[in-house]
């Protein structure tokens, strides 16, 4: 790309004039956040925006941030006394409502807290601990879901145990008119029994008309090395009265027999394949009265010799009428997914004008990279989207898609697939010793299939991603997309099974690079900045400042290299804030045998929030937090001040939420 | 808000605790029936080899696995060197999602990453 410099991002010059054309169309839209300080959704609006409008924060105000306040979560003391019950790292964000904070915590703890005094006015124990650890990462969630009618107001949450409970947003109690006294038992309706130790509620739920909408994580056996099951938990949508909890529709996933997309699954297939659940939250447009749901992969994850076909909705966006159930339309945005490129976050929905023609679009950024864009009346793309021929598995019995669509805009954001060229090239000494690490893979272009012998396949990006749950942040008033993006590779190796359900099942490894550096050049991990008006870049720089001072490296005095790592966001209209994830190591299993335990990194490396100009990408500011982030970030206003809160700890460290004044 | 600072001395408590955490894998190699190991070929405590071992680590086991600063190893007791080497040889076999290194690794390349991890912890 011409206009990348040698750390692969644009020049300064170039991001300045780029913006100026920005601003000169830039008009506001319809769908600007109203400008109170509240943040009334886990992803800022039900648009998915990550943006706070107003406000006085600005390039001066970011020189001189400074934490204003730290909360201990109420779970802390349950792990710290039991060993067991050791919870993942913090990702819990909270809400923020005419200055009342909501918390949720790594067990789903709710917490309301008086923004202005720091009094905690009530907290609500689900005890989602009490059977033990939920699957996959064990503890997790994600943060809390909040609707009001006139003085009816709800905070909602889901627990790891399977249950969506709906509190009185004033007392905390549960609402006993709501569901079964006030919970909703997820585990059940679905199409066959739902063993609780494989599910959980880990993202909220979303509220879009009179109906709420959960998403349910399903145990990915490749995670903890559990042997598949043959019916594994399948990736049904129900939604439920917001008003009485009582279920009014059932979207099954894969579709059953005379449903559309089935004939996608061969063989009978559709009847036992799990998974292709939506674990990441949903948009919602209320004016057009849809949902927007991302899909994951179906079982099993990496070998899809018996789910052969397309398979429906894996990997898919698929727009539902909010009340009745009905699909509106749908995208499938991988076919016979052999990669876990499950769609990661809530898609950003925008009202654009493209050739000066007015388009309500919504934009999916995806862990392998791109951003795909499409009318959200119609699903249909907004630049053309064409299906070009992908390498084929090798695998006995494995017959992977010859296609898969690629958009012509907007460009890739990330590194996809891998060439020898692309390895970190710093030192001839690093360049030969990754060459090394390299030559234990299989490797090609993006969409290289899974194998079974070497160390496997080299994937990048790697099942992590690219984009990621952090999601990416969108202006309304600009149309610009700020996607946060990194390249972790992973290696994907198969392995043949003599018994049990499958042929074939996958093994995983993140995979680094020499001397404890990345394998492939910088930045490692970026933010890029998108006019979606036009769907071309804008900038991109480097997520964090990165391993600069490594021995090996030390010499270069590179500025900023990106940590390897993805990296949160929140926007608001002049400034980005990002915080590089932190780091942990993992430790084990459960002892459920249905998570990995770990241990977070006391002593991070670089652990800051940072501060960037909206219009250049250039650094403004930067504040040391007292932990490295783990969970997305919000910002909010109360008494007249604004706030950035980040969640850290966890997973061994106490978990807490740090609120940083940034004006 | 409760507002609390964390002290050296929490820090340090919390990570004691990881350490004795050690989850449900087993220290010692069960009766599996795999390929016995041998003995190491070198002395585990040679420096030059621990140093290899260490390399190979960080570009294999340490990015979203094991982590740079291993918590699953640093100041571990009771582990054999015959199962950790089995384990990286094989995998975690259906018990862990850790895939096998044994048609990655020389016998010789995995006795170092051995090297490393006891080089670390306390057997």
């Amino acid at each position: 790309m011409a206009m990348l410099n040698s750390a692969g991002a644009f020049p300064r010059a170039a991001r300045k004039t780029l913006w100026l054309s920005i601003m000169l169309g830039a008009a506001p839209l319809a769908m600007a956040a109203a400008g109170d300080g509240n943040w009334t959704e886990y992803n800022g609006d039900k648009a998915g925006s990550r943006y706070l409008a107003g406000g006085k924060v600005s390039a001066q105000s970011v020189k001189s941030m400074k934490v204003a306040w730290r909360w201990a979560m109420p779970d802390n003391k349950i792990w710290q006394d039991n060993a067991e019950l050791r919870t993942w790292v913090n990702q819990s964000t909270p809400l923020a409502i005419d200055g009342i904070l909501y918390s949720s915590s790594p067990m789903a703890m709710v917490s309301a807290i008086d923004g202005k005094t720091g009094k905690t006015l009530w907290t609500y124990d689900p005890k989602a601990y009490i059977e033990g650890t939920p699957p996959n990462l064990g503890f997790i969630s994600r943060g809390l879901s909040y609707w009001a009618d006139g003085e009816d107001k709800r905070i909602l949450v889901g627990t790891g145990d399977g249950y969506l409970i709906a509190l009185n947003a004033k007392t905390g109690k549960p609402i006993e008119s709501w569901g079964d006294k006030g919970r909703i038992d997820m585990t059940k309706g679905l199409r066959r029994f739902v063993d609780r130790s494989l599910v959980a509620l880990t993202s909220p739920p979303i509220v879009c008309g009179n109906t709420i909408v959960p998403s349910l994580a399903v145990l990915d056996s490749f995670a903890v090395g559990r042997a598949p099951m043959k019916s594994h938990p399948p990736g049904d949508i129900q939604a439920f009265d917001i008003r009485s909890g009582k279920r009014v529709w059932h979207f099954e996933q894969p579709p059953q027999e005379g449903q559309p997309g089935n004939e996608t699954w061969e063989d009978g297939s559709w009847k036992t394949t799990g998974s292709a659940n939506m674990w990441a939250r949903p948009s919602c447009d209320e004016e057009l009265g849809l949902v927007y749901l991302p899909f994951s992969t179906p079982t099993n994850d990496f070998y899809g010799g018996h789910r052969k076909g397309n398979g429906l909705f894996g990997e898919s966006v698929v727009a539902l009428n909010a009340k009745t159930g009905k699909i509106a339309w749908y995208q499938q945005i991988v076919h016979h997914g052999l990669w876990d490129y499950d769609l990661p976050t809530a898609p950003n929905l925008m009202d654009l004008t493209v050739n000066g023609k007015k388009v309500k679009a919504l934009a999916q950024v995806t862990k392998q990279g791109f951003v795909f864009t499409f009318d959200r009346s119609t699903g249909q793309p907004v630049w053309p989207i064409t299906e070009k021929p992908v390498p084929q598995s090798t695998v006995p019995g494995e017959r992977s898609s010859l296609t898969q669509p690629f958009p012509s805009l907007p460009a890739p954001f990330v590194q996809q697939g891998v060439t020898e060229d692309d390895l970190i090239d710093l030192t001839p000494q690093l360049k030969e010793e990754a060459k090394k690490i390299l030559s234990r893979y299989n490797y090609g272009p993006l969409y290289y299939p899974p194998t079974t012998d070497k160390a496997g396949t080299l994937q990048v990006p790697g099942v992590l991603g690219g984009a990621s749950w952090a999601g990416a942040a969108h202006n309304p008033k600009t149309n610009v997309l700020y996607v946060p993006s990194f390249t972790i590779p992973f290696g994907i190796k198969l392995k043949k099974e003599n018994e049990g359900v499958y042929d074939y099942t996958g093994t995983w490894a993140g995979v680094g690079g020499p001397q404890g550096l990345p394998l492939f050049k910088p930045p490692f991990s970026t933010v890029t900045a998108i006019d979606m008006n036009t769907g071309k870049h804008l900038w991109r720089v480097p997520a964090g400042k990165g391993p600069v001072d490594h021995p090996a490296i030390k010499d270069l005095k590179l500025d900023r290299v990106g940590v390897p790592r993805e990296s949160f966001i929140a926007l608001t209209d002049d400034v980005l804030f990002l915080a590089p994830e932190g780091t942990n190591s993992v430790l084990g299993l459960s002892s459920r045998g249905n998570a990995l335990i770990t241990q977070a990194t006391a002593d991070e490396k670089e652990p800051f929030l940072y501060a960037h100009d909206v219009r250049t990408g250039d650094v403004l500011g930067e504040v040391k937090l007292p932990g490295a982030a783990f969970g997305a970030l919000m910002t909010y206003r109360a008494g007249g001040k604004q706030y950035v809160v980040v969640p850290i700890g966890g997973a061994g460290l106490p978990a807490e939420l740090v609120a940083v004044q940034v004006d | 808000m409760d507002i609390r600072k964390l002290t050296f001395a929490a820090l340090m408590s919390c990570m004691a605790s990881a350490m004795a955490f050690n989850a449900v894998l087993p220290d010692k190699a069960a009766e599996d029936g795999a390929t016995p190991a041998g003995p190491a070929p070198f002395d585990l405590a040679d420096p030059a080899r621990i140093k290899a071992g260490q390399g190979r680590f960080q570009s294999t086991c340490a990015d979203y696995c094991h982590g740079h600063k291993p918590a699953l190893f640093i100041e571990r007791e009771g582990l054999e060197a015959e199962y950790v080497f089995n384990t990286i040889r094989d995998g975690g076999k259906g018990a862990t999602p850790m895939p096998p290194w044994g048609e990655v690794f020389t016998q010789e390349e995995i006795w170092e990453l051995v090297a490393y991890i006891k080089s670390i912890g306390k057997w």
